[in-house]
């Protein structure tokens, strides 16, 4: 075989003097490679979304809904998360809870208040099952078990609102609302005696509102008209006074779960005026004054799906003409305005729903809780909390029985072609099933696009395959003579070959290239103009491609070899010329 | 040995049991009408082509049986040919056509091109290096074709009608350097003509004719008028 410098020198100065051929040649393996990139990547960014939605690598174990006659209780208990993890085919399991009472949320954002429904909307999980990103990591946990906590203090909780139908405590609900107008103030909020370390009173520079206007102390409204689009929240974060006000943007979790519960949302389309946000505690950032303890607790850090950020911006920014968030915006608040900035007031066992107030047993209290960032592991409807928090509140409003059945158990298996033994043990032996997936159904038309895909790119690579072939051909027969030149002075039929396919080869190369280049191109192109031209849809990316390394990698792969397949039968005619006759040709 | 092309009723016997044996360094001039066969056996020497029946064996090396690649060697680095259609490729220089031979085996770039200027030089061409064949003249792209040959430092030059694309003054030159390679190189030399002037020159003429050796004339001799070409 000729050596290898040599050869590479001769097909390329061969590729460079017939740039018509070449041309002729490359055309359609850049059209086919180009379109071959294009729904790869279209495909996997869809394929990506999806994951985003839906972790496709887990299923979850569900109760059946209807009861069965032999009398079994389908409880998803803890025993029954072991018998799950003590499965060969188990990686993790980790159950979920939803809260198993009414609960009820008041917040604001952008100033607009909300009130919605939590019970359904709500559940808890293991902490460590969410680590999405720092903050979450960070935040995402029990803080209630944390018994050495120095910033839980004793403190003076906040006077209450009259006009609170879905969070305030109980002592708060006192005074009917009809008496909103002249009501008196609460002339002392503050209990006497004072534990040592208490935080002074309600601070001096509590403004209490004037007659007729309601008092509150919800820890939402805007201290005063903010002086940009996006309103400073760096005072709120500051203060430990608690005479600093808050920012006025909060509960975005709030407004998704709005959208969730459809009519169980209300929302009040004028602000109302400004009030103070009072909070006694120190790091006032995370902690609030417990109603009801009457100590210093850290808000109950909540996540949110991307699902609910969707629905937020395609349905519920549009109808209230508010700003449209993504995930990124949801980070971006949290780190401008602080860890204070998506916080909303939970009022546990009461409700919005046939016009509010009180549903269980148990009175109803307000806890305060705060959005740390938007997580795949959320409830895709609602918000997740870390799931001690909701076996507490069931215990303490449902009883134990409640406090101790999980909703469900997400289980990541080892190898997901053992999903079907598993399936079956847990019908046959458990009564459990396994929920039906929506994103195993969207994975399978994602795949089957992809397919069609591919397949149609094969088909435009295969016409280019016959299109080089036949180029291939004539450029040998018209190359007789050389070919018989290069055998006289020493060429094998092996050089031959190898110098056609190289050719070939080159054409795939840089063919593929181009098809990559023009596929980026393409696809920049398209980004640019769905940018301001498609309207906004529930996960609408910012770049309908993901040109992976790999698809690039397959793609110059694919296309140097479909050209070699290509330049095969000519190379192989050009090796088995007979020398002697191709020298003879004039 | 036999050789015939095509099949059936179109099939045409080229050669009809031909039996040659050439010495070292003898400059031999096969002659004969078009079509008597002598360019085929020029080619089977060459191993550009292969007999139908019979052998060959070409500087200790039986061509028949040897496979393509050690054939390749064999006119890569022991046989030189030069073509009546001088046989150039357009797109390389003169010395890009010299050095071609270099491509199919391992070699210096230094050393390629030091050879292949020596060789031009050695056909008056070394000026000539970086012209195209197109813009040379017939004599001129023959001595490129030559210095081809030459570059391999060969020890058997095939040629097939050397001067036929020529004049006469040219034909001459090239007639007298194949002479002077002949005398001072010791490269055999087989030169398939027509033209009287170059088989004069021969030690040895062979004239062909229907695919059979018709008559051999010893150096002395002057070459028979077999007839036009």
């Amino acid at each position: 075989m000729m050596p290898v410098g040599s050869l590479a020198r001769m097909v390329v100065s061969n590729t460079l003097r017939s740039p018509r051929h070449f041309i002729l040649s490359a055309f359609g393996i850049v059209i086919g490679i180009g379109a071959f990139v294009l729904f790869l990547a279209l495909t996997q960014r869809a394929g990506d979304t999806l994951e985003k939605v839906f972790p496709v690598d887990e299923v979850e174990v569900v109760a059946p809904t209807v009861t069965s006659l032999v009398g079994k209780q389908h409880r998803l208990e803890k025993a029954t998360v072991d018998r799950i993890l003590a499965r060969p085919e188990v990686a993790s399991a980790i159950p979920r809870m939803n809260i198993g009472f009414p609960a009820a949320l008041r917040g604001s954002f952008e100033g607009k208040e909300f009130k919605l429904e939590l019970g359904g909307f709500m559940d808890g999980v293991e902490s460590s099952y969410v680590q999405d990103d720092e903050l979450i990591r960070d935040v995402f946990r029990d803080w209630d078990a944390i018994k050495d906590d120095p910033n839980r203090i004793a403190c003076v909780p906040p006077p209450p609102d009259p006009d609170d139908d879905i969070a305030a405590s109980p002592t708060f609900r006192s005074k009917p609302k009809k008496q909103q107008s002249g009501w008196d103030a609460p002339t002392d909020p503050v209990p006497v005696k004072l534990a040592p370390g208490t935080p002074p009173p309600i601070p001096p520079d509590y403004v209490m509102p004037p007659a007729g206007q309601p008092a509150s102390p919800w820890p939402i409204e805007p201290p005063a008209p903010p002086p940009a689009p996006v309103p400073d929240a760096g005072s709120a974060a500051g203060s430990n006074t608690g005479s600093a006000t808050a920012a006025g943007s909060n509960a975005g979790a709030g407004s998704n779960a709005g959208s969730a519960v459809g009519s169980a949302v209300v929302i009040s389309q004028t602000p109302p005026p400004p009030k103070r946000y009072y909070n006694p505690c120190p790091n006032p950032e995370r902690y609030y004054c417990d109603d009801v303890e009457k100590m210093c607790k850290h808000r109950v850090p909540t996540v949110v799906s991307s699902t609910i950020v969707e629905l937020y911006n395609t349905r519920f920014a549009k109808a209230h003409k508010m700003i449209s968030a993504d995930e990124n915006l949801v980070r971006g608040l949290i780190k401008t305005r602080g860890l204070s900035a998506m916080r909303f007031s939970v009022g546990l066992g009461n409700t919005v729903v046939g016009g509010g107030g009180k549903v269980t047993q148990k009175p109803p209290r307000r806890v305060e809780a705060v959005i740390v960032g938007v997580s795949n592991r959320a409830l895709r409807m609602g918000v997740t909390v870390p799931i001690q928090y909701i076996e507490r509140w069931n215990r303490e409003f449902m009883g134990e029985e409640v406090a101790t059945a999980f909703s469900s158990i997400i289980v990541r298996l080892k190898d997901r072609n053992q999903l079907a033994p598993f399936s079956q043990w847990l019908k046959d032996v458990e009564d459990l099933r396994l929920e039906d997936s929506l994103g195993e159904q969207f994975a399978t038309v994602i795949f089957v696009i992809r397919l069609l895909f591919l397949i149609i790119s094969v088909a435009i690579l295969v016409v280019a395959v016959i299109n080089i072939g036949h180029n291939f051909f004539i450029q040998v027969s018209e190359r007789r003579r050389e070919i018989g030149i290069m055998r006289a002075v020493g060429a094998t039929e092996t050089d031959v070959q190898l110098i056609v396919l190289g050719e070939a080869a080159i054409i795939g190369l840089v063919g593929g290239l181009i098809g990559i280049g023009l596929a980026v191109a393409i696809g920049s192109t398209w980004n640019w103009y769905a940018t301001g031209n498609i309207p906004r849809f529930p996960f609408k990316p910012t770049s309908w491609f993901d040109f992976k390394l790999w698809i690039w990698g397959s793609a110059l792969g694919f296309s140097t070899l479909f050209c070699i397949l290509g330049g095969y039968l000519p190379a192989r005619r050009a090796a088995k010329m007979h020398p002697a006759q191709a020298l003879a040709q004039q | 040995m036999t050789k015939s092309y095509g099949s059936g009723t179109g099939k045409t016997q080229v050669l009809r049991g031909v039996s040659l044996d050439v010495k070292p360094g003898e400059l031999l001039a096969l002659v004969g009408q078009s079509g008597s066969g002598k360019s085929t056996l020029l080619n089977i020497i060459g191993g550009l082509d292969m007999p139908d029946e019979g052998e060959v064996e070409v500087l200790g090396i039986d061509t028949l049986k040897a496979g393509d690649t050690k054939r390749a060697k064999l006119r890569n680095q022991s046989i030189g040919f030069v073509f009546q259609a001088f046989n150039l490729l357009d797109h390389l220089s003169c010395l890009g056509n010299v050095t071609i031979p270099a491509a199919f085996a391992q070699s210096k770039k230094k050393e390629v091109e030091d050879r292949g200027r020596e060789a031009l030089r050695r056909v008056g061409l070394a000026d000539f290096a970086h012209r195209k064949p197109s813009e040379l003249s017939g004599g001129q792209k023959q001595r490129v074709a030559i210095a081809r040959a030459l570059f391999g430092q060969p020890t058997l030059l095939l040629c097939d009608e050397p001067t036929g694309n020529l004049d006469s003054e040219t034909g001459k030159g090239v007639i007298e350097f194949f002479q002077e390679l002949n005398a001072k190189d010791k490269v055999t030399l087989v030169i398939v003509t027509h033209e009287k002037r170059v088989s004069s020159v021969a030690k040895r003429v062979i004239a062909m004719k229907d695919g059979a050796i018709v008559e051999t004339s010893e150096q002395e001799l002057q070459a028979k008028e077999v007839g036009p070409a």
